[in-house]
């Protein structure tokens, strides 16, 4: 035991998560803590987890017998968990869909998601890689259910949870193939050991990639794992929808890229065959499904469905270059996501999220409607906003591995997704509103000032993106 | 002054946020002021530009250049500069520009914003014509499209909404096969070093270097990369099959974004085939040629027989640019020294005519509040000038000799003879048509028994005199002198034709 300890000074991020979920769980049990903030607490506690990643430095570490693997990708993707869940509180604050006498639960569940999602970009052990999708799992079903606004969210986070279980079997069952196959659980000798096995290139041996890979597509909602996603997301209170349609997404990407990263190369054709497809259906599927849509979070959630579809394409090429793009993506997608749903906190009062119900409000919030219109253009993937850049280089990367058909698909899709997005930004600034326009004279400005926050960061990357590649140009796995 | 074509590119969107610090309703009257601005500053373009250049696939050529790092670490430049080609395309566009600021005067609907999207919209277009790296091209490409949507969707007529998602997704549709072309044309550089720089490539291309890449679907990879290209340029022009948005967005769009659709926007297709598309794979363009040929004469043939059948005057004269543009690609097509200048004349020549039949279209839709031909007549004797006005624009638009389109359909005519005889006979076609589609109309309008509907009808004001009459004066003048802007363009596009 006592070989182990020094390990954890390589993870002190996830030691100051771990104390922070043991605070918030008893603080209604620790004398004198009850007149301090919760919000307060949470927000140090993820300052000290960002700075102390940050402080980290990018030397690469393999802990605790290969069961986790600190690197500077685990660290920048850590490091943008904190952001998300920074700005979740931020949205939290401006919205009352949550009973606020709860909030201490509410940030014990989030520390348990985030210390969840820092495992799956660490995780080289399988075993640990079940045990990292749950820990983010089992704390979103019940914030899923938390909405007191919407009476059926309890039904939502039961198909969550009935979703969630049966894509974590299928994935144990998965492993446990692997295991078959191989005699091994660690990454690192997974690959090689199932090149080298008899099995290679057999039904059994797909059968048990696949199944391993449902319960991180279930993760990143692809298909056919995206059935709980709309219902999810449109019952949960509206900063929990954007805190799961960003966050444990990006995880579960990380967590694909780390779990194929050590394939040796006779497997990469075959494997980046299953990546595409699931690629292509998660797109084309998320993008038709999103053009009939009334409801905005409904339709985000299709969003964000192709947008993994989207995102699948860096990891399908299975290179460096590809993983890098994808956190080049995935930067920007955090920016116009958060701040599309901020924009929706805003303007829909928290109350109506028809989107016939935001006709007409660029007369009476210009700013916001112009900063959200930003954020849509940018997920429609137009220049000069900084997600056209990301798709830009995804399509690069996809085209540089001669991946033609998947470069085809993606390019007709963001055709399509543009339809229901401009469908969005029609309705509030060409249509006339009837009846009365909303009273926004209660509501504080933060998520205006937010919005914009968002939408410059999009412009800038889109015309000078350097900045951001340099950072992703840091991203190295081992 | 340094940095010319940077000023003149970006001059007009650094207005738009002045616009909000004026009153409301004297937007216009900024956008007119840095409309002309633009102008004057553009004028040492055309004085300084050594017309014995060029350019095309020449870096040296190239006049005024501008280059930037921009990203380095994929080789993007921030990379500016004129040859023949693009310095008529820009006069056009300032023409056009100043032309349209006048025809908006009456836009009263949010009109900072009606002028913020205007003036994006015209810096989108001049940047398109001048950029010389293929990512600068694609971003001046596509940040036209949403004030176009705009434009089109908020101050447009009844069926606006419809027309400017069909605008948006057909332009976007052809974009997005034109971004993977240029990725693609950019990983499989000639030469080895990757490069987005157009000339450069061209350059390589001449020096007989060609895009050696993999097969993509069993097809050849030049053909699949040119064809790309030819999509995305050719539904901007449009060509027939891609030709359906034109119509609707012209008749839903505001007078003065009908005038910039036809005027400019449309030859951003053509000046694209020329630029990149044709002389990147002229081994491609050769085994392409028929097909193209035929495509024009559908186009002239098939447009003009479907202005024939309109009722509705504004839809008649986005038919007669379908047929017009017909003549671009003929010529284009044929690939001869008069058939490639004559394009990029009528290039300019329907540039300019188009736009004075829509202004004068404006004119009585905002009098009479509807278009249909058949609900006019003998208008001529309540509003002689604005008759005799028509009358000179429709003259224009017919190719009657001393008007400018004279000149260009004949040099298209003539250098597309040499090589394609019977689609020149059949296109000759497109002409009668026009004249007939034309003149009937005319005739319904201004002549015969008076609506008494219209008894009352205002004459032509001074503002749209102004916006029309300039155009009159441009078309009379090349009519007459057409060398006058031949000379800038030739030099360039009898290397062009070399070629191709």
């Amino acid at each position: 035991m006592t070989s182990t300890l020094p390990y954890l000074s390589y993870i002190p991020a996830h030691l100051i998560m771990g104390v922070a979920i043991l605070v918030f769980f008893l603080a209604k049990a620790i004398p004198g803590l009850k007149n301090v903030s919760p919000v307060g607490i949470f927000v140090l506690v993820l300052i000290a987890g960002f700075v102390t990643e940050l402080m980290m430095g990018s030397e690469s570490k393999s802990l605790f017998f290969n069961m986790l693997q600190v690197d500077s990708y685990s660290r920048f993707y850590n490091q943008l968990f904190f952001i998300i869940i920074g700005v979740t509180v931020l949205m939290m604050k401006n919205n009352d869909e949550m009973n606020r006498s709860i909030e201490w639960e509410v940030f014990g569940l989030l520390s348990t998601i985030c210390l969840g999602m820092m495992m799956m970009t660490s995780a080289t052990h399988l075993l640990m890689i079940v045990v990292g999708i749950e820990l983010v799992s089992l704390p979103s079903y019940i914030l899923v259910a938390l909405n007191r606004r919407f009476s059926t969210s309890k039904e939502a986070s039961l198909k969550y949870v009935l979703f969630g279980s049966f894509a974590t079997g299928i994935m144990l069952y998965g492993i446990s193939l692997l295991f078959g196959l191989t005699g091994t659980l660690q990454l690192k000798s997974l690959w090689p050991a199932l090149a080298a096995s008899p099995n290679f290139g057999t039904p059994i041996y797909y059968i048990a990639i696949i199944m391993t890979l449902a319960g991180m597509s279930f993760k990143i909602a692809a298909v056919p794992f995206h059935f709980w996603c709309p219902d999810a997301y449109q019952a949960a209170p509206t900063p929990i929808t954007a805190f799961l349609s960003v966050a444990p997404k990006v995880a579960g990407l990380a967590l694909i890229m780390r779990f194929f990263a050590d394939h040796v190369p006779v497997q990469s054709e075959q494997l980046s065959m299953i990546v595409s497809l699931i690629a292509m259906i998660t797109m084309t599927l998320g993008n038709f499904a999103a053009l009939r849509q009334k409801d905005i979070k409904r339709l985000l959630a299709y969003s964000s469905i192709s947008h993994a579809g989207f995102l699948l394409m860096g990891i399908a090429v299975m290179n460096e270059v590809g993983r890098q793009y994808v956190f080049f993506y995935i930067v920007i997608y955090a920016l116009m996501n958060m701040g599309a749903f901020m924009a929706i906190i805003y303007l829909s009062q928290g109350r109506n999220f028809e989107i016939k119900s935001f006709a007409g409000l660029i007369k009476s919030k210009p700013v916001m409607v112009v900063g959200f219109t930003i954020c849509l253009f940018s997920l429609a993937g137009l220049p000069p906003f900084g997600g056209f850049v990301g798709k830009f280089y995804l399509f690069w990367v996809v085209i540089e591995k001669g991946f033609w058909a998947l470069a085809a698909v993606a390019g007709v899709n963001s055709v399509v997704s543009l339809y229901y997005y401009v469908g969005v930004i029609k309705t509030m600034i060409i249509d006339e509103r009837e009846g009365q326009m909303p009273d926004f004279s209660t509501q504080s400005s933060v998520p205006i000032g937010f919005v914009i926050l968002c939408a410059i960061p999009i412009v800038v990357f889109g015309l000078y993106w350097n900045p951001l590649v340099n950072l992703s140009a840091l991203v190295h796995m081992f | 002054m340094d940095h010319i074509l940077s000023w003149v590119v970006f001059l007009p969107i650094t207005v738009i946020p002045i616009l909000w610090l004026l009153p409301a309703n004297k937007a216009k009257w900024a956008a007119l002021f840095i409309t002309i601005v633009d102008f004057i500053v553009a004028i040492p373009l055309f004085t300084g530009f050594d017309r014995l250049k060029v350019g095309v696939d020449d870096l040296a050529g190239m006049q005024f250049k501008e280059t930037l790092e921009w990203i380095p670490s994929l080789g993007i430049q921030y990379s500016l500069g004129v040859d023949g080609i693009s310095i008529t395309m820009i006069l056009l566009t300032l023409i056009i520009g100043l032309v349209a600021v006048l025809a908006s005067w009456n836009i009263d609907k949010l009109q900072r914003g009606y002028f913020a999207m205007f003036l994006l919209l015209q810096t989108a277009m001049l940047g398109v014509f001048v950029a010389l790296d293929l990512i600068l091209f694609y971003l001046f490409w596509e940040v036209m499209l949403f004030p176009m949507y705009f434009l089109i969707g908020v101050w447009g007529g009844p069926r606006r909404i419809y027309a400017a998602i069909k605008f948006f997704l057909y332009t976007l549709m052809g974009s997005v096969g034109m971004l993977l072309a240029i990725i693609a044309v950019w990983y499989y550089a000639p030469g080895g070093e990757r490069t987005f720089n157009i000339i450069e490539l061209l350059h390589r291309v001449q020096e007989g270097g060609t895009f050696v890449g993999p097969e993509i679907f069993g097809m050849p990879f030049a053909k699949v990369v040119f064809v790309a290209f030819f999509i995305g340029f050719a539904i901007k022009v449009p060509i027939f099959p891609f030709h359906t948005w034109l119509p609707d967005a012209h008749v839903e769009a505001p007078t003065a974004i009908s005038v910039i659709l036809a005027g400019v926007l449309l030859k951003m297709g053509t000046y694209g085939f020329l630029r990149i598309n044709f002389p990147l794979f002229p081994e491609v363009f050769v085994w392409f040629q028929d097909f193209l040929v035929a495509l024009a004469v559908i186009n002239i043939v098939y447009g003009a027989l479907c202005a024939l059948a309109q009722s509705d005057l504004k839809k008649m004269i986005a038919y007669s640019s379908v047929s017009h543009m017909g003549f671009v690609i003929l010529g284009i097509a044929a690939a001869t020294t008069q058939g490639i200048n004559g394009a990029v004349l009528q290039m300019f020549n329907h540039g300019t005519i188009t736009a004075m039949l829509f202004l004068l279209v404006g004119v009585v839709y905002d009098r009479a509040h509807h278009r249909r031909i058949a609900g006019f007549g003998g208008l001529a004797s309540v509003t002689p000038v604005y008759a005799a006005v028509t009358s000179i624009a429709y003259m224009a638009a017919i190719g009657l000799p001393g008007m400018s389109g004279f000149i260009s359909e004949l040099l298209i005519l003539t250098g597309s003879f040499k090589v394609y005889q019977l689609p020149t006979i059949i296109s000759g076609l497109g002409i009668i048509f026009g004249a007939g589609y034309m003149l009937w109309a005319y005739q319904r309008i201004f002549f015969g028994k008076l609506n008494p509907d219209y008894q009352d009808l205002k004459e032509i004001n001074f503002v749209e005199l102004c916006s029309v009459v300039p155009l009159i004066i441009i078309t009379v003048y090349l009519g007459l002198l057409p060398n006058r802007i031949i000379v800038f363009f030739e030099t360039s596009l009898n290397y062009l034709s070399e070629i191709l």
